[in-house]
């Protein structure tokens, strides 16, 4: 049994990110994998025992509204983290687990703390943008598109290098975190729908968390065909 | 150099003569319309009620809707000494460049339709929209807003001199949020779960925040009944309205110029009147025909879910036997994104219904769109992936028997489709 905690759906699915939850069920199950997926909203109480937790990207003020409502669980995302659990955060859900987020009106709210990163947010400056990314947990290139208002400092041990798009200070070209458990990324939307690779590695993450064996190939064809047009496009933009 | 439908010469003066708009005469009524949908519409509307009242009106109908444009316009309309020679001015506001527009100037009335999920590769969410064009709203500015949308309803919130417009409970409404997200799920001005009376599209509907009191506010005008398979809408009671489009998206831009004109001071009777039947200009609508099958295009907007999702009601509704191609090839018109996250907005599944017996996924993005179609539930033997628009339309064509035909797509893409058909089948 594979068991994945979808954290604030209701509050943080600005661009589609519920796809993400959607396509990775799919494919552990067109694998052989049994696969629970539960939800918690705003004001309940996170659970343990799952193998993978995702929070997805909600506006400036919902991404607040979840860091208030997540400190109290500090310690429990920290030994999801430390017992293998995969914790895959997208857009400015990213933010919240570093040490503070200073807000656009200059007020300063304390993180998870799980690293050190500080994040600075600005309302006059949004940093959007089309992304292609080489990763440094897999080989291949990541699509995606970045959609922010933050510029992070401070992050140690970057996920991916930007070829295309902001990186995490928006100056240089590493993109996320990358730490045991912990994947952390400002991308945006359905990014694991959009890449196929990404989700090859979340799921072969999976597999070692659980000790599952897949018994049979998803079927990615359409993704593959899609992920291949959307590179092709991106990348003679880059040339 | 004061050619029409373009910001150019504006973009000139407006470097020469930053502050010009602030010399401007204006006449006694100013109107803005801003919001994420409909605005050229209801500016149309707009312009037409007042022209059948018997006003003259400048408005930018060349949707030119940035400062520039907006420069440009004013000038056109100036005589020598600047004076804008009609009894109204009538503005259709960018959501995004209105504070720079109204640095300058004030509308006397400011109408704002709805704030969605819209361009967000531009826009960043409707949040940021809403802080930004609460940047342009000053206090002497009457403001017309939509009272069943809670996030324009902030705009109104504890303040004076605001009308609203509300569309009733009626035979389409619902209980529960339609589309595949939700906007409306916490308010917008104190963040406490929002309380949903009945929905009628997206977000947009009867709603109460227990906590802080922002609500629905009474309208100045309503939408009484609306009977979409008929036509027919029913304003404030007593006013039959017939539409040329049958949708709740147009009813509410119909209601939003009627409001408007109700708050001017004028007669609901001849406002009735001028917009019963009224066949919008800049309609979105093209028909053709294809062999034995009568096809209707339907422009929707990329990177706008309830844009394609009224698109899609309409398919829903009026569909027989019917094929529908949904066309993506560049995503915008004015800017390059590769961003199809708007894809999971966007309620295809709508699509699984009977009336629909074939889909075609079109153009450049046809694999994104047949992946989003894979999560929708619909047979996958009734869609057909073909990223060549050409083999697409030849597909079309070659459709046994005589269902309808229909295409979605938008402003970008519209004319890789209507290019290829021949004169005879774009003229029927």
């Amino acid at each position: 049994m594979i068991r994945i905690l979808h954290l604030y759906p209701e509050l943080l699915n600005l661009y589609g990110e519920y796809a993400n939850v959607a396509i990775l069920t799919r494919y552990l199950r067109e694998e052989g994998a049994e696969v629970e997926v539960s939800f918690v909203s705003l004001g309940e109480e996170i659970p343990d025992g799952y193998d993978m937790l995702y929070i997805g990207c909600g506006t400036e003020k919902a991404s607040l509204r979840a860091l208030e409502a997540l400190i109290p669980y500090c310690d429990i995302i920290k030994e999801y983290c430390r017992h293998g659990a995969i914790l895959l955060a997208t857009g400015n859900s990213f933010d919240l687990f570093g040490k503070e987020i200073v807000d656009e009106t200059g007020e300063a709210h304390p993180g998870l703390n799980l690293f050190d990163y500080s994040v600075k947010r600005t309302r006059d400056n949004r940093f959007l943008g089309d992304a292609v990314l080489s990763c440094y947990a897999f080989f291949g290139r990541v699509i995606g598109f970045v959609n922010k208002s933050s510029t992070i400092y401070g992050v140690e041990t970057p996920l991916f290098h930007a070829e295309m798009g902001y990186g995490n200070d928006n100056v240089s070209s590493d993109e996320g975190l990358l730490s045991d458990g912990f994947i952390g990324t400002s991308l945006i939307g359905p990014l694991l729908v959009r890449n196929p690779l990404f989700c090859s590695y979340i799921m072969e993450r999976l597999y070692e968390k659980t000790g599952f064996t897949p018994t049979r190939d998803a079927d990615m064809t359409l993704q593959k065909e899609a992920y291949a047009v959307s590179l092709r496009e991106l990348t003679a933009r880059m040339k | 150099m004061l050619g029409r439908g373009s910001s150019l010469p504006g973009l000139i003066v407006l470097k020469l003569f930053p502050s010009i708009l602030s010399k401007i005469t204006l006449p006694d009524t100013v109107i803005a319309v801003s919001g994420s949908n409909g605005k050229t519409s209801t500016v149309e509307m707009i312009a037409h009620v007042l022209k059948e009242h018997g006003k003259t009106v400048a408005w930018n109908k060349e949707g030119s809707n940035q400062i520039e444009g907006v420069t440009t316009f004013l000038l056109c309309h100036a005589n020598l000494k600047g004076k804008v020679m009609a009894d109204v001015v009538l503005i259709e506001s960018d959501e995004r460049y209105a504070r720079h527009t109204f640095r300058h100037f004030r509308p006397t009335h400011f109408v704002i339709t709805n704030l969605y999920r819209d361009q967000l590769t531009r826009n960043g969410h409707s949040e940021l929209v809403y802080d930004i064009l609460s940047e342009a709203i000053y206090d002497e500015t009457c403001l017309i807003l939509n009272a069943n949308d809670p996030l324009v309803s902030k705009f109104g919130y504890r303040r004076n001199n605001v009308q609203y417009f509300a569309m009733d409970e009626n035979r389409y409404s619902t209980k529960e949020p339609q589309g595949v997200y939700h906007d409306g799920r916490y308010c917008p001005v104190c963040g406490a779960p929002l309380r949903y009376e009945f929905f009628n599209m997206a977000h947009i509907g009867r709603f109460t925040c227990d906590a802080c009191g922002h609500r629905s506010m009474d309208p100045l005008c309503r939408i009484t009944d609306v009977d979409l398979e008929n036509k027919v809408l029913t304003l404030d009671g007593d006013y039959r309205i017939s539409l040329t489009f049958g949708s709740t998206f147009n009813s509410y831009n119909i209601l939003a110029a009627f409001t408007l004109a109700t708050a001017l001071g004028l007669n609901k009777a001849i406002t009735a009147s001028a917009l019963n039947g009224y066949i919008l200009k800049s309609g979105r609508v093209v028909t053709y025909r294809m062999g034995n099958h009568n096809g209707i295009l339907l422009t929707s907007k990329h990177e706008n879910s309830v844009s394609y999702n009224q698109s899609m009601d309409y398919v829903r509704r009026f569909g027989h036997n019917a094929t529908v191609m949904v066309l993506v090839d560049a995503i915008s018109r004015k800017y390059y994104t590769g961003e199809t996250s708007w894809l999971y907005d966007v309620d295809f599944e709508a699509l699984n219904c009977d009336g629909v017996s074939k889909i075609l996924l079109c153009g450049t993005y046809a694999y994104d769109l047949a992946l989003r179609f894979s999560f929708t539930g619909i047979l996958p033997e009734k869609i057909v992936v073909e990223p060549n628009v050409e083999k697409g339309v030849s597909l079309m064509r070659r459709e046994d028997g005589d269902g309808d035909s229909f295409v979605i797509t938008c402003f970008s893409d519209k004319d890789k489709f209507l290019s290829r058909l021949t004169e005879q089948e774009v003229g029927a």
